[in-house]
């Protein structure tokens, strides 16, 4: 179901290669190891996830405190760029182990140095970590961008309006230069047009969404033609609920907008977590 | 600068040094600003997907990105770095924990704040 271009991954780069856009950053030192965390979740044994993650040879595996395991691989300790392959190698691991475990995503690229230093942090955080990945449990995340044709939208708006087509025909059959506050009116009008169907349209799906999620959080449009970014909590036991809802939403619109469903993920939009270090300190 | 320039002539020199410090605070705060270059690493993802740019393309762009995110991040580590040293010289001891840039490897004692937020729904939440 999602439509990540995982797949085409696997283990692409050979090594020999020069990988162009995802060179390790000079600010790091490759020789030396570090430990990448993708997730925490709440297992009490140890357990290897296979070879997959960011740039790693060896398996994702878990290092343990009591009842929580951080999901982690060895890797070089350096900086990792956000490239697409890296992002969708860290999704990668987060979508492996979320098929048996809730999972409690970490940001993208964060890198310890040591075990230990991992250990600490799930026992100095452990109860906030079990209240969180307790009150977690059975909810998953969905994307939906949604994208229109904005002259396909431009076309209909100039084809309906009124006004904004005695605007235009002003401005063409004008002889004289002073057209610029005609234009800059008509430039006014079609903005606050297309603003305001691009509103409908996303305050209709989310309606039509509503009593199959939980939660939904809008992120920035990207691109000039996405007019929603949208990520939605849905309760694992109405996940195909809302994927028919989805569905009958985008079948509604055909035509007039492109969907992008994606997921499920962990709930990335709904958690918080921020990273604090203590300062250096023997105590 | 020359606003600064023409208002030394006359401004008491701590008015001066107040303005500087602000127009300072202003200039570190927008060139530590990574939004703008995640979006636009975001952007060129989607027009490589919509097949809006060639792989070429989407390469240059991304490296030109990439190398200006890390030069956010390391800017913005230097700065973090040298506020808590002034920190912790005013307060005398070990003040408030740091929080590490984004990508940055970590070593020592490290703390979690998590919370989750189950509630809004609609286009402002």
């Amino acid at each position: 179901m999602a439509d990540t271009d995982v797949a085409r991954r696997p283990g692409a780069a050979k090594d020999d290669e020069p990988a162009a856009g995802h060179a390790p950053h000079e600010g790091g030192n490759a020789h030396q190891e570090g430990i990448y965390v993708y997730c925490i979740i709440e297992f009490g044994e140890r357990r290897t996830f296979g070879p997959v993650g960011i740039g790693t040879k060896g398996d994702a595996y878990t290092i343990n405190y009591k009842d929580l395991a951080a999901v982690v691989s060895d890797v070089p300790l350096v900086v990792y760029d956000p490239t697409r392959e890296n992002v969708l190698a860290h999704e990668h691991v987060n979508e492996l182990v979320m098929e048996e475990f809730t999972v409690l995503p970490m940001s993208f690229g964060t890198v310890f140095r040591t075990r230990e230093d991992i250990v600490e942090l799930l026992r100095s955080t452990y109860d906030a970590l079990k209240d969180v990945l307790q009150k977690m449990k059975g909810k998953i995340e969905f994307g939906l961008k949604v994208n229109w044709d904005k002259l396909q939208v431009l076309a209909e708006i100039e084809a309906t309006s009124e006004e904004i087509r005695r605007l235009k025909e002003e401005i063409e059959n004008s002889r004289s230069s002073s057209t610029y506050f005609a234009r800059m009116q008509l430039g006014r009008l079609v903005d606050s047009a297309l603003s305001a169907r691009a509103d409908e349209y996303v305050e209709e799906i989310y309606r039509a969404l509503r009593d199959v999620a939980v939660a939904s959080r809008s992120n920035k449009p990207i691109g000039e033609n996405m007019i929603m970014n949208a990520a939605f909590l849905v309760d694992r036991d109405r996940a195909d609920a809302f994927d028919r809802s989805v569905n009958e939403v985008a079948k509604g619109y055909e035509g007039k907008l492109h969907f992008k469903y994606t997921g499920p993920w962990p709930p990335y939009n709904f958690v918080n977590i921020r990273l604090k270090l203590e300062r250096a300190r023997e105590d | 600068m020359l606003i600064v320039d023409d208002l030394l002539c006359w401004w008491p020199l701590k008015g001066v040094l107040w303005l500087t410090s602000q127009l300072k605070d202003v200039a570190e705060k927008a060139a530590t600003d990574e939004q703008p270059v995640l979006q636009a690493i975001l952007e060129n993802e989607v027009a490589l997907e919509d097949g809006r740019v060639d792989e070429a393309t989407y390469a240059e762009r991304q490296q030109a990105l990439m190398g200006e995110l890390r030069r956010i991040r390391e800017l913005r580590q230097r700065l973090a770095a040298e506020a808590a040293a002034a920190a912790a010289a005013a307060a005398g001891g070990g003040p408030g924990a740091p929080v590490p840039a984004p990508g940055q490897p970590i070593s020592g004692k490290a703390k979690l704040e998590v919370d989750v937020d189950f509630e809004g729904y609609g286009k402002g939440a």
